[in-house]
């Protein structure tokens, strides 16, 4: 798309480094999707500021020229969340790279965007300190995009997501204006929960210039625990016993017979053989609570028949359970050409029920459903495997992948734990919420964003019209009539 | 927009005193008894332009300012009862009419908790979640915002509407139960949300340590980087001389608390006194005129120092209690009311330098009409232009708890 010069020439006084401002569109199509490499968009212009001030800057242009823009991190996300608008500006944030402040006696770390969720705990480690949300792509992603998509991880059934670990945050609102949430260091600023409205709002509300995060002590002892079964009910009824136990382990994984397959094949992970599902148990915290925990754990584990129980004895013993988990989604490639990854959310409980209605899918389309997911609470990671060299295989695999949503929904889950909405899912969020929960929502995204400029198209389904009253409505606004928008 | 209702009669009887807030009494109480009801009582206030204050048990009717207009109360304790404990999955669904104690009592006998303390008697969920009030177990488990994972409000304009859900771990949509959280009904009615549970601890130990007020830091660090994961961390301090109490509650299994304790006492050089039960200060509001403080927990010692120099400067009596492991604090103030309001003024600015000095805030929590009438009972609210936003798109006419909120909202 031609870049209109009023704009190319504002945003060139702004920043002012020629290769931090691009127009070409065959450089553009470096940001041009996410981690989910189906959507793609080229964006009309990108931009790469360093300071706050070019941000605020930025954005007040966009504002004061009616042009949407997108914020981008790391482009790690699995929802299209930083999909570019074509028409739009993308403010990449990668250069905001800078750790200002790991607080010691305060156990907060004060740091850029940009930066990369694993560094916090690499810099905080020296401390004894760490940063609890640790999803799995923690190498690359930024703390901007954890902040946007309310991150979680393997081991939020203890320590939560990004929304319970983060206590300020500079924010550059969708008008320029620069702001501050939360308390800085301290917590419960007074006023309105802008933290908590802003966490997860998937970049619709702002662009986040700078996180104050809590650091929390490294446990006393971490204790990982790997168990094979002969089937995902039986391993279901483990998690369920666990949690009765009074015992709130820091991780509950599972992987079934393909996930394994997988895993095997690509990192050799030695997974026991022949299970056709695999718990992976980890407790954390002082030591003469693990040490007693993982007895139990173990003992639970057997009483439900597990076929082989092992408990990693090193760090590298831990480290390989784990590289099997952690790779699973990589793995998936060496069984299949291409996959779905859903994220969709279950009460615990239903586990076994969902498990099979995802089975009696497969087995009915003929598409094959891989299952490694967050047991602990929940949080299903389906795989959803096709060839798109087959035809049809794509349009059934995309079938499975919507009724395994459903089914969710169906149980009381939601569509999404950690990967967010953006653009993938907005055809989802009508079946979740009803008219009026969405409505609700958006008042907020009206307060922030009345032009609904700022990452447009992402979390809702059609843009409310900021401005009008709520309540009743009466005769048919104009945009409605031209179809440009929906009242809900 | 509307939904399609049954036609209904909200109960409606005229206010007594006993309705009134800091004096000021509305026209009427609305008892909505089901949530088309309470749609409908909001629907009517919106079209009316009524000024309104929703009220559960009332016994945090009083905090932060007098409502600037003040027409109808609307009174949840008519609405159904919905106390839903799904054990297994550690959720509960609970209506915002349900006191914290009704709760507790039925997640206990499950062996389950929600883990927020009890610090104002008889506050039901509503009140609870739309003052955020929370006590000693947030150093270990967080707040009300962390722990609610959904919630349904009835909106000015009487559209109900479904936040988040009943699974923990979920991001679908915008976070308005943490926006509700602490919003002193001023965005809607909330009538009922889900929470996050845990289990009940089988043992749990106060640990109580007499300490100096120039070891705190020290001490609270070398707690903070224990091992002993406690669930809470707190401070009683009668700022009236240098001695004060720390108090470490440790809770698990009986052999690990045991553990635990003794490890921790080793540790920090100290014989604790060793409790089974929370002592009487524990968790609550140190006196009806109560500030809120915040501090960075490594700045609560010169926080607290500062504070002993005001008491010991103005001859207040001032009595803190809170969470000095989170840097949630509060100050109670006995004889304030009293005070000539110059006075009240003065302390109040005091109280919120030295907070603002330790990187943090301070409010007027609870207080006598007098005082809060003395006193800028919000102090500066940062982003306040943002929250104004926010609060014109719920509710443009400003007619919920009107002036009750930061920033005269």
């Amino acid at each position: 798309m031609n870049v209109p010069q009023e704009l190319l020439g504002r945003l060139r006084e702004i920043i002012t480094e020629d290769q931090d401002l691009i127009s070409d569109p065959a450089l553009l199509r470096t940001f041009e999707c996410d981690g989910l490499a189906h959507y793609r968009v080229t964006p009309m212009v990108a931009v790469l500021p360093t300071t706050v001030a070019q941000v605020s800057a930025i954005v007040r242009v966009c504002h004061e020229m009616r042009i949407p823009f997108v914020a981008r991190g790391n482009g790690t996300g699995l929802s299209a969340g930083a999909l570019p608008a074509g028409d739009g500006v993308l403010i990449v944030l990668s250069k905001f790279r800078k750790l200002h402040e790991i607080d010691r006696a305060n156990q907060r770390a004060v740091v850029d965007p940009g930066v990369i969720n694993l560094d916090v705990t690499k810099w905080a480690t020296p401390e004894g300190l760490y940063f609890a949300p640790d999803p799995s792509s923690q190498q690359i992603c930024s703390i901007g995009g954890n902040v946007a998509e309310n991150s979680g991880g393997a081991h939020c059934l203890k320590y939560g997501f990004t929304t319970h670990h983060i206590t300020g945050i500079e924010v550059v609102t969708p008008n320029g204006q620069i702001v501050n949430f939360g308390g800085y260091k301290s917590v419960d600023a007074p006023g309105y929960d802008l933290l908590g409205a802003f966490i997860g709002s998937e970049g619709t509300l702002g662009i986040a210039t700078k996180v104050v995060t809590r650091l929390l002590r490294k446990p006393e002892l971490v204790k990982t625990l790997l168990a094979g079964f002969n089937s995902t009910r039986e391993a279901g009824e483990v998690v369920s016993a666990i949690i009765a136990s009074r015992i709130l382990p820091a991780a509950i994984e599972m992987m079934d017979a393909l996930a394994i397959e997988a895993a095997e094949k690509t990192v050799q992970c030695g997974y026991p053989e022949g299970a056709n599902t695999v718990l992976i148990v980890e407790l954390d915290g002082p030591a003469v609570d693990v040490l007693a925990g993982i007895e139990r754990v173990q003992n639970i584990c057997e009483l439900f028949g597990a076929t082989e129980v092992r408990i990693a004895k090193t760090e590298a013993e831990r480290a390989l359970i784990w590289k099997g988990r952690k790779s699973a989604f990589a793995a998936i490639g060496t069984i299949s050409p291409d996959f779905i990854i859903q994220d969709g959310v279950i009460p615990r409980t239903v586990l076994p029920e969902v498990l099979s209605e995802i089975a009696q899918l497969a087995a009915a389309s003929g598409i094959r459903v891989a299952n490694v997911f967050h047991a602990g609470d929940g949080n299903l990671h389906p795989l959803v495997l096709f060839d798109e060299s087959i035809e049809g295989e794509l349009e059934r695999a995309n079938v499975v992948s919507g009724a395994i949503i459903d089914l969710c929904i169906k149980y009381g889950g939601s569509i999404t734990g950690e990967h967010g909405v953006g653009a993938d899912k907005v055809s989802y969020m009508g079946k979740m919420f009803n008219e009026y929960d969405l409505d609700t929502m958006q008042l907020v995204r009206c307060a922030f964003d009345s032009e609904n400029l700022c990452n447009p198209g992402k979390v809702f389904p059609t843009p409310r019209l900021c401005g009008e009253v709520p309540g009743p409505h009466h005769g048919v606004h104009p945009l409605v009539e031209q179809g440009l928008a929906e009242l809900f | 927009m509307s939904h399609p209702s049954e036609p209904t009669q909200v109960s409606l009887r005229v206010a007594s005193d006993h309705d009134a807030i800091d004096g000021v009494l509305p026209a009427q109480i609305a008892s909505p008894s089901t949530s088309l009801e309470l749609e409908e009582t909001m629907r009517d206030v919106t079209r009316d332009r009524t000024h309104t204050v929703l009220m559960g048990n009332r016994t945090k009717i009083d905090w932060g300012l007098t409502p600037s207009a003040f027409e109808l109360g609307i009174e949840m304790c008519r609405m159904p009862k919905i106390l839903e404990h799904e054990a297994s999955d550690l959720v509960v669904r609970v209506s915002a009419n349900v006191t914290l104690e009704e709760l507790q009592n039925e997640l206990h006998q499950k062996h389950q908790r929600l883990a927020i303390d009890t610090v104002v008697r008889d506050t039901t969920v509503g009140g609870l979640i739309a003052t955020g009030l929370a006590g000693p177990l947030r150093y270990g488990f967080g707040s009300v915002r962390d722990l609610i994972i959904g919630a349904t409000v009835v909106r000015p304009d009487g559209v109900r509407a479904t936040t988040g859900g009943r699974v923990v771990k979920n991001v679908a949509g915008y976070d308005l139960a943490k926006l509700y959280t602490g919003s002193y009904g001023t965005l809607g009615a909330i009538t009922e949300a889900f929470f996050r549970l845990h289990s009940l601890p089988e043992t749990a130990h106060f640990l109580l340590f007499e300490v100096s007020l120039h070891e705190i830091r020290s001490l609270s660090q070398e707690i903070l980087y224990s091992q002993m994961a406690p669930s809470a961390f707190e401070i009683r301090d009668a700022c009236d001389g240098p001695g004060l109490m720390f108090g470490v509650l440790l809770e698990g299994t009986e052999a690990s608390v045991l553990e635990r304790t003794r490890s921790l006492a080793m540790s920090l050089a100290k014989e604790p006194q060793v409790l089974d039960a929370a002592p009487q200060w524990w968790g609550v509001l140190p006196d009806a005129t109560t500030f809120k403080v915040t501090t960075e927990v490594s700045s609560s010692q010169a926080f607290l120092e500062q504070l002993h120099e005001i008491a010991e400067s103005s001859g207040q009596r001032l009595l803190v209690t809170g969470s000095i492991g989170t840097g949630a604090m509060f100050v109670g103030a006995p004889l304030l009311e009293q005070a000539p309001k110059q006075e009240i003024k003065t302390l109040t600015l005091g109280i919120r330098a030295a907070a603002t000095l330790a990187g943090g805030s301070c409010v007027v929590l609870q207080a006598p009409e007098r005082v809060r009438k003395s006193v800028d009972v919000w102090g500066p609210i940062p982003a306040l232009v943002v929250m104004k936003s926010i609060k014109a798109q719920f509710d443009p006419f400003n007619l919920l708890a009107p002036g009750r909120f930061v920033g005269g909202i």
